[in-house]
């Protein structure tokens, strides 16, 4: 009896916390970036000689930008706009510019999709392909980032 | 402090002459124009003197490099800069002049009629540049397409409106010196410190100023606050509030690629000068890597934020 009050009560607050992160785009969409962050740092270490390269770890890293890309455009609702008291680094020109926006997302995808498939062709290949991803982030940030001091 | 303002008061009466004597002239030099090409891109001449990519003109994105039309604005605490159309255009570009009012122009600030730069042109990181780079770029410069283009006049406030008074300017930071290397470091260091003091002018940001403009340069590369006013740029030394942490790869890494080492990208106005450095050879990307973990490290100046 005990075991299943715990595990309801477990699962309960499973449930709510998975149901809160849906309620919070903001959250969401901080945690994608962090992830495509720690993605290609580890994509950056192999490059840099850092970590021993692993084309399959490295494709794997990519394809979670690709897949987190996807995902990214649609957390920008009207009620996650930047407002007085909440934490973001979205600029309000993404409202106005979502067409755009979309775009800029789409092109890191596309690059990273690319970067994934370099990923077995060996390191330099890869090298090759990465600088696309940055030019992606960095034309999205550039416009729609709030400017980090 | 008397000194000081007997330079000032000097200089303001009779401009800095004494300042910028010529290094003698080397054996003569067979101009390259390919290598003009790379220092205009190690200089990032394009990304100050082409148009802004956009109707806004302070876009940091530009439409073509190598159209060098000029109307960017550089918005500062002085006002506003306006830069000028350097294509071979005998009217409103650089047409009209010789390679020497060239040379005159990039290392003491001043036109050929005689009047004074501001120094938003970053000439005294120029002064420190190689006259055979100097000779290159102008052989480069003088194969761009012309273009009529006219660009508006500075909206300075007074007293910055003067361009006289720039005299007591570039009396305290104008020498005339030419980069010379440190025979106590590798080559490699030495062409890093050529490309970051002369023509990469990096310390134009990086390092911070005072109260007269001056770079401080005690305090060289530790960062300070953004010229045009939002921000704060980095620390570049190798102290902890700057780059201690990262090694000469991750400096090399972020150059070519714009990924820093916690997987974030270069952003604001560095983009466009990480993009020039990505076309720059990779000899280069490390020579610039080894000169600034070679630098004394200062800690930042930055306020605390939280």
């Amino acid at each position: 009896m005990k075991q299943i009050i715990a595990f309801l009560i477990t699962a309960f607050f499973a449930v709510m916390g998975t149901a809160l992160a849906q309620d919070n785009p903001i959250k969401q969409r901080q945690d994608l970036m962090k992830g495509n962050g720690d993605a290609l740092k580890l994509v950056g270490e192999m490059l840099k000689g850092e970590k021993p390269y692993d084309a399959d770890a490295a494709a794997k890293a990519l394809t979670k930008v690709s897949g987190a890309m996807d995902e990214f455009p649609t957390l920008f609702p009207e009620s996650a706009k930047p407002a007085p008291g909440v934490k973001t680094n979205a600029k309000p020109n993404i409202w106005e510019n979502m067409t755009d926006f979309k775009a800029k997302a789409e092109e890191v995808k596309t690059a990273s999709v690319k970067a994934a498939e370099a990923a077995a062709g060996g390191l330099d290949s890869l090298k090759g392909a990465i600088g696309a991803v940055g030019k992606g982030c960095k034309g999205c940030h550039e416009e729609y980032r709030v400017k980090k001091n | 402090m008397y000194r000081l303002l007997s330079i000032c008061l000097a200089a303001f009466l009779t401009g800095p002459a004494g300042a910028l004597a010529q290094e003698p002239d080397a054996e003569p030099h067979q101009p390259s124009v390919e290598n003009g090409r790379y220092i205009y891109i190690a200089g990032g001449c394009g990304s100050c003197h082409a148009a802004p990519a956009s109707e806004k003109c302070d876009d940091p994105k530009t439409k073509d490099d190598f159209k060098p039309v000029g109307g960017r604005c550089l918005k500062t605490g002085f006002g506003t800069f306006y830069v000028p159309n350097i294509t071979p255009d005998k009217e409103t570009g650089i047409g009209g002049w010789s390679e020497q009012d060239f040379i005159k122009a990039i290392t003491e600030g001043t036109s050929p009629s005689g009047e004074n730069y501001y120094p938003a042109f970053p000439y005294s990181s120029y002064q420190r540049m190689k006259r055979t780079d100097l000779v290159d770029l102008w052989a480069f410069l003088k194969t761009l397409e012309p273009v009529s283009s006219i660009v508006p006049d500075h909206t300075l406030s007074f007293p910055y409106s003067i361009r006289r008074g720039l005299n007591i300017w570039k009396a305290l930071h104008l020498d005339g010196k030419t980069f010379t290397p440190d025979p106590k470091k590798s080559a490699k260091v030495n062409r890093g410190a050529y490309l970051v003091e002369g023509p990469g002018h990096c310390g134009e940001c990086h390092t911070p100023r005072n109260f007269l403009g001056g770079k401080i340069e005690t305090k060289k590369l530790s960062g300070g606050p953004s010229p045009e006013g939002k921000g704060y740029i980095p620390n570049i030394t190798p102290d902890k509030s700057g780059i201690g942490s990262w090694s000469e790869k991750d400096i090399v890494f972020a150059l070519e690629t714009g990924f820093l080492p916690n997987g974030d990208v270069i952003g604001g106005t560095m983009a466009k000068v990480q993009e020039n450095m990505a076309q720059l050879t990779a000899e280069d990307r490390e020579a610039i890597a080894a000169y600034l973990k070679s630098v004394p490290p200062v800690a930042s100046d930055r306020p605390k934020t939280n």
